[in-house]
């Protein structure tokens, strides 16, 4: 390289001079980018456009809602394009109903963060018009979210789970959209061999037919989340609240300590217990901490039932080759202590209205409320892969009403249970967790294991 | 500086001169050049660790607006808990086993690659640019890289091999005692890289004829290291031990997505314990005094190690 610019035809000078040039159009460039994202352009739509990337309703509309949500619940997401349609219908619908309103969409990117950012702004009253809320975490924003009854249709409708977190002093709080639900799935072609075609209802039964599974045909009996993850405790849940257990009181005590919870945790940690100590259960679940490790287990033959989600079905339907692999699959209750109890975690979105001004009020509850339409329901959740929360849907949309493993979460969903919306539940479920890994890897006897929890419990709340 | 100022009237011109002798003067001073670095510092180390230290001595949770001042309440909590002891045991040999492993394949690596640099032998850069490779994957990676490798079923590529060879299926995860040993070993990979590029810069200080007059003296390889090499590089060694020991001391993204702290307690290290205080559990009170007592451990490390140095010097 030579020293002299002039040699090769550009000087330094004007070299110096083309980079400022380049350098001013490509800042003036992104000014005017950021200005039109500012202006609310983006997403291709035109600021006419009754549905924007950031904006539902007329940009002109003089009354502005805003509306807190995570990207994958709305119209702009990609993972899911017939879903991303239904919401652009909604909001549509909305937006032709509310020509002097406009909601401006502010998403959110993290689970955690944006529930940890609503409380902050919840408490000090600068919430945002409607959000939306993990049903999981209603309770906690009691205080701040304004009643939804107007929103709901048919009250009865709706299963018993979601009125006994939504409903509060007669008042519903908030419109549950979607739902979900944990299930033992089974591998039909095992259970008509092994058990005459039925599912195991009770853990005795469970652990015979895991057991003849396992020295048989050489896999699993039964597999389930064990790992250092919130499902561990909440998956496993179900049958500490179906033998009547309880979390914590109606003050948000715990009382894990108290006779009948103390014996109903006793019992679900045993029952972890024995299905190592039979062999049923490989102790390598002290380390699941994914559904997708549950179902990679089932398809690759590694075990012959699962502890897994609703949503799983179609995850392993989009994984096998064939229809009939597929089929093979089915799901049940859950196996329980005893065969006449039952109960499966429930969890799920809603959309929550904290706006206190009347008129703004008054259009969040009404886009609130297309999601409580029946008609609608059905439409989402179809599209979501989600379970609707309304028994009527279950029967009168056709996707689910024709739908047999739909027919079998819609009675599970009979028996659904919340976690307990509460601040000491995540040291809880935290505890769980722990307790659960030291039983599957022989570090504390399930005794041990379940007083040490209640302990620390009872430590962290009294602070 | 000059400022060129002669056509300007009188009062003008003494302002300018003024002005450029005080710029003049600042520039001379030393403050102007530490400011900028004393403001970075201030702002983005001084000022949070500040912060830490005052929110330790309160109640102070994610999901609540309000707080009090507690005193010494969260440190009594936590020190009167017998699952932090558990912690800091497990954080003890994490720690120890990590920097030594670290530090002793880091040296074996350094010394080969400085003898095939020194012989001319192919691939010493294609060796660093491998182990460092392991050290700019971001720890979660890593965390996720390791599990793949060790799936306790045998598709998991070591279990793979194990079973190849005709062992059993081993849990690497899943078992206490194993998981910790898997935790350190993934460690050990990701840290390997570091010590082995510090060592070898301390290597390349060392003067060609001291290692010529050992030889001359008629030590032998391992002589030669013990009494040439290793007095030449304490220092990188010491700066080494104290950076690792607090790299080590504050992982906890990797064991995150490898064990996630299980089974049990088994591989949860006060880094990982103080992450899920803060952000799990939303105690921020209690996770602050947790990293200032890590801080404490990080600064008495860091002490013993000086003395030890600074004393076997003889300064």
């Amino acid at each position: 390289m030579t020293t002299d610019g002039r040699k090769n035809g550009l000087t330094r000078r004007t070299a110096l001079k083309l980079g400022s040039t380049a350098g001013t159009g490509a800042l003036l460039g992104s000014l005017a980018g950021c200005t039109e994202s500012l202006g609310g352009g983006s997403g291709g739509g035109s600021s006419n456009a009754l549905v924007t990337e950031n904006r539902i309703g007329s940009s002109d509309a003089g009354t502005e809602l805003v509306h807190w949500l995570l990207p994958d619940a709305s119209h702009s997401q990609d993972d899911n394009p017939a879903l991303a349609k239904v919401y652009e219908e909604f909001f549509r619908t909305w937006a032709e109903n509310h020509s002097d309103a406009k909601i401006k969409l502010e998403y959110q990117t993290n689970l955690e963060q944006m529930k940890t950012k609503l409380l902050q702004v919840a408490a000090k009253g600068s919430a945002p018009s409607m959000a939306q809320v993990d049903s999981f975490w209603v309770p906690n924003f009691t205080r701040h979210l304004q009643p939804a009854t107007a929103a709901i249709e048919d009250e009865d409708d709706w299963y018993p789970f979601v009125k006994d977190v939504i409903v509060e002093n007669g008042e519903w709080q908030a419109v549950w959209k979607n739902t979900d639900c944990r299930a033992l799935f089974y591998r039909q072609d095992l259970i008509d061999k092994y058990n005459d075609g039925e599912p195991p209802r009770t853990w005795d039964e469970l652990v015979r037919v895991g057991t003849e599974i396992k020295e048989r045909e050489g896999m699993a009996g039964y597999m389930y989340n064990g790992g250092k993850w919130e499902a561990t405790t909440f998956d496993n849940l179900a049958m500490f609240w179906a033998q009547g257990g309880d979390l914590v009181d109606d003050q948000g005590t715990p009382v894990l300590g108290e006779g009948k919870n103390k014996e109903a945790l006793l019992n679900v940690f045993k029952f972890f217990e024995r299905t190592i100590d039979s062999g049923v259960t490989p102790q390598r679940v002290a380390n699941i901490n994914d559904y997708g490790l549950l179902r990679q287990a089932a398809l690759n033959g590694e075990t012959a039932m699962f502890l897994g989600g609703n949503w799983q079905i179609a995850t392993i339907k989009q994984n096998v080759d064939s229809e009939e692999e597929w089929k093979k699959w089915q799901v049940a209750e859950i196996p329980q202590m005893t065969a006449d109890i039952s109960a499966t975690g429930t969890g799920g979105w809603t959309v929550g209205v904290f706006e206190q001004d009347e008129e703004k009020r008054q259009a969040a509850l009404d886009y609130a409320g297309l999601f409580a339409k029946r008609e609608n329901m059905g439409k989402f959740c179809k599209a979501g892969g989600y379970l609707p929360t309304r028994k009527s849907v279950f029967e009168e949309v056709s996707y689910f009403s024709e739908d047999p493993y739909m027919q079998v979460f819609k009675k599970l969903l009979e028996n659904g249970r919340a976690r307990p919306g509460v601040p000491i539940y995540l040291t809880i479920s935290s505890e769980w967790q722990t307790a659960a890994g030291k039983v599957l890897t022989g570090q504390a006897s399930p005794k041990k294991a379940v007083e040490t929890m209640i302990r620390n419990v009872n430590a962290e709340y009294q602070g | 500086m000059s400022v060129r100022s002669s056509r300007l009237p009188e009062g003008v011109h003494d302002a300018v001169a003024s002005a450029a002798g005080s710029f003049e003067r600042l520039q001379n001073t030393p403050a102007t050049w530490i400011a900028p670095a004393a403001l970075f510092l201030l702002v983005f180390r001084l000022y949070p660790l500040i912060e830490a230290v005052r929110m330790s001595f309160t109640n102070m949770s994610l999901v609540e607006p309000e707080y009090q001042y507690v005193g010494l309440e969260s440190y009594v909590s936590i020190l009167s808990s017998s699952t932090f002891w558990t912690m800091s045991r497990v954080t003890l040999i994490f720690v120890a086993a990590s920097v030594v492993l670290q530090i002793t394949f880091g040296m074996i690596l350094a010394l080969a690659i400085d003898y095939g640099v020194k012989e001319k032998l192919r691939g010493s850069v294609s060796t660093r640019v491998a182990v460092l490779s392991a050290w700019v994957i971001p720890g979660i990676v890593i965390g996720i890289l390791w599990k793949i490798m060790l799936i306790e079923t045998n598709y998991g590529v070591v279990n793979y091999l194990l079973l190849q060879a005709g062992f059993d299926v081993v849990a690497f995860l899943s078992d206490p005692q194993m998981a910790l040993l898997s935790t350190i070993t993934a460690n050990t990979w990701r840290g390997t890289a570091f010590s082995m590029i510090m060592l070898y810069a301390g290597l390349q200080q060392v003067p060609t004829h001291l290692y010529d007059a050992a030889k001359v003296d008629g030590a032998r390889a391992l002589q030669r290291f013990r009494y040439v090499t290793i007095p030449q590089i304490k220092p990188v060694v010491f700066i080494n031990l104290v950076l690792i020991t607090i790299y080590t001391l504050n992982t906890f993204d990797m064991i995150m997505s490898l064990t996630g702290g299980g089974p049990g307690h088994a591989t949860e290290v006060l880094a990982l314990f103080m992450y899920l205080e803060g952000f799990n559990r939303f105690n921020l009170g209690q996770a602050a005094a947790v990293a200032v007592l890590m801080l404490l451990v990080n600064v008495l490390m860091t002490a013993v190690y000086m003395r030890i140095f600074i004393e076997e010097e003889g300064l």
